[in-house]
């Protein structure tokens, strides 16, 4: 069972592996771990992206009546036709690499205590994950409600697997899209059972990959110690562990996000490396197929990214970057849009906004409202655990601002966008018909965490870097 | 001073991560095994059809969402439906799990 398992995440994961390669090919002379950490958690997330969307067309097609077998072949048809285009593209890798900080020579015993404490925190936080999954293997109420149900579903009988848009389970939101729920019933399929630690696994790898793209990518920018500060604020925020072990899909959607965001901020820093922005785009259009806030997600990046880059031509390339964008997301929004317009149903929160206008427009200019929403912001601490919004605030003004020219461009995008996403969701909870305090008291979290990780990377590549600080230091030690 | 501060930054974050630890591991962390109710839903697939939808009820008349969602999870791909009458239909009392099958109902 653990080895049909295994295989199943293999071959996934090398599907993605073929894709990262082919997009953003291999460059002998770059090989550094922070380069290596992000292709491999890049790997994991596209290739349990492209097998979903491919488990997802082997239903919807009725190519289960023939058995796994037609899925097989199609795994193994994308397998060879990625690694054809990766075998073409490797005698043509771009020559720059991507500009990383200045290698510093770091205050020593400094470097070692951060080191020695981030295994601890990394340690204790796989820990954290493991105990609170054995004791709920099937996730809480959203995994059995929502994600697990709809892998059950897809599971048991392909040939009944539309029943899960049936007019009585509009509460489980049949809306959603299939990433997560595609993804497990992929890998059941594969072990031939319904075992629990297929879902808790994919949990894990999305909640560890997330936090080593923010880590890799923050290293890669601003240098190791920095990673690894950033990896601090990342595992003693306890939600997201909690989250992730609850089985909640708002984890592998923050994984997309701050994957996307990441990638466009080395695309800032790579001079144009454009495969970084087709796997930007293939990333937000990923977020697209978790969830439906990955599609607010989707929309605006896209605009952003237009807006950004619209102008700006590549000394070396004849087409405009938003092009090569545009390339990444096709695959993933066709799919999208075909189960949109196939399968699911409308979404609740659309559809009583459209249905009662008045209504929406009522709620929104109750002061009431805005004031409940604000004071309930106010009132969750989040970022930063024990050290609190305030402690990162006296932290930011220790240490200080500091950004490259190519990284502010990278961070006006990314702090505009948060905006423009927090507004969204401000938005909705302004104008939901359903209880304010209902959906406050269970979204709110959620969007957090969601959210979190994107300001986490975003608040390390505006401070000044640790190693930067730890080697003028060393600098002046030495005069 | 600045090195001071990522010292205590690495050292309070850590901190943090053990104390959600001992959140996790806690009794207050208030979190529910749904295994055991599930296999008790899971155990009537037996008697009831394999697929189409079949009716909910509790004993009372309140519906208890949770549980509800739980046997909604443990027996799809059928659908339990809480508002009309089935010839099935899952009945639950406090903890005691039945099928019963209504005469003339289609």
């Amino acid at each position: 069972m653990t080895v049909s398992f295994v295989v199943s995440f293999m071959v996934a994961f090398a599907m993605g592996y073929l894709a990262v390669r082919a997009i953003w090919p291999e460059d002998s002379r770059n090989v550094r771990p922070g380069i290596i950490v992000l292709r491999v958690c890049l790997s994991f997330g596209l290739g349990m992206g492209l097998s979903s969307c491919l488990y997802f067309f082997w239903l919807e097609s009725g190519a289960y009546r023939f058995g796994f077998i037609p899925y097989i072949a199609a795994e193994l048809l994308v397998f060879l036709g990625l690694y054809v285009i990766g075998a073409h593209k490797a005698g043509k890798t771009q020559e720059h690499v991507i500009k990383t900080a200045g290698v510093c020579r770091s205050f020593r015993l400094v470097r070692i205590t951060v080191f020695v404490l981030f295994i601890a925190a990394l340690v204790i936080s796989a820990a954290s994950f493991l105990s609170l999954s054995s004791d709920i293997p099937h996730g809480e109420w959203d995994a059995y409600s929502i994600w697990n149900q709809h892998a059950r579903f897809m599971f048991r009988d392909p040939a009944l697997w539309k029943e899960m848009f049936h007019d009585t389970l509009k509460w489980s939101h049949p809306d959603y899209p299939l990433l997560l729920p595609a993804s497990v019933a992929r890998s059941w399929q594969y072990i031939g059972s319904e075992a629990p630690f297929a879902a808790q696994a994919i949990a894990f790898f999305f909640v560890f990959a997330l936090a080593a793209v923010a880590i890799s990518t923050v290293s890669l920018l601003k240098g190791q110690i920095q990673g690894m500060l950033c990896g601090f604020a990342f595992f003693s925020s306890a939600y997201l562990v909690q989250y992730a072990a609850m089985q909640y899909a708002d984890i592998p959607l923050a994984f997309f996000l701050t994957a996307s965001v990441s990638l466009y901020l080395l695309y800032c820093d790579s001079r144009d490396k454009v495969g970084l922005l087709v796997l930007a785009g293939l990333m937000a259009s990923l977020a697209a197929w978790t969830k439906n806030e990955g599609i607010i997600f989707f929309l605006l990046f896209s605009m952003l990214v237009f807006l950004f880059e619209r102008n700006r031509v590549p000394a070396d390339k004849s087409r405009a970057p938003f092009k090569y964008f545009l390339a990444g997301v096709l695959p993933v929004v066709i799919t999208l849009i075909f189960f949109k317009t196939t399968c699911a149903l409308n979404n609740d929160v659309v559809t009583a906004m459209v249905s009662d206008p008045a209504g929406a427009v009522s709620r929104f200019t109750d002061l009431q409202r805005h004031f409940f929403i604000l004071k309930s912001l106010a009132n969750s601490s989040y970022f930063g655990g024990n050290i609190g919004k305030y402690g990162l605030l006296i932290y930011l003004a220790v240490v200080g601002i500091s950004v490259s020219a190519t990284q502010r461009k990278g961070l006006r995008l990314v702090l505009i966008l948060y905006c423009c996403m927090a507004a969204a969701y401000y938005l909705v909870f302004i104008t939901t018909s359903s209880s304010l305090e209902w959906l406050i008291a269970c979204s709110m979290n959620r969007v957090f965490a969601q959210l979190l990780p994107i300001l986490i990377v975003t608040f390390f590549i505006a401070a000044r870097s640790a190693d930067e600080i730890l080697s003028v230091r060393m600098d002046k030690e030495n005069k | 001073m600045r090195a001071l501060a990522i010292v205590i930054f690495a050292a309070v974050s850590c901190f943090s991560t053990v104390n959600m630890f001992i959140f996790m591991i806690g009794p207050e962390s208030n979190f529910t095994d749904i295994s055991a109710v599930e296999s008790s839903y899971s155990s009537l697939r037996s008697y009831l059809p394999e697929k189409g939808v079949i009716g909910y009820e509790q004993a009372g008349g309140e519906i208890d969402t949770r549980e509800y969602y739980i046997a909604q999870y443990a027996l799809c791909p059928l659908v339990l439906d809480v508002n009309e009458c089935h010839k099935y239909a899952i009945k639950s009392d406090r903890g005691e799990i039945s099928v019963i099958k209504y005469t003339g109902v289609k």
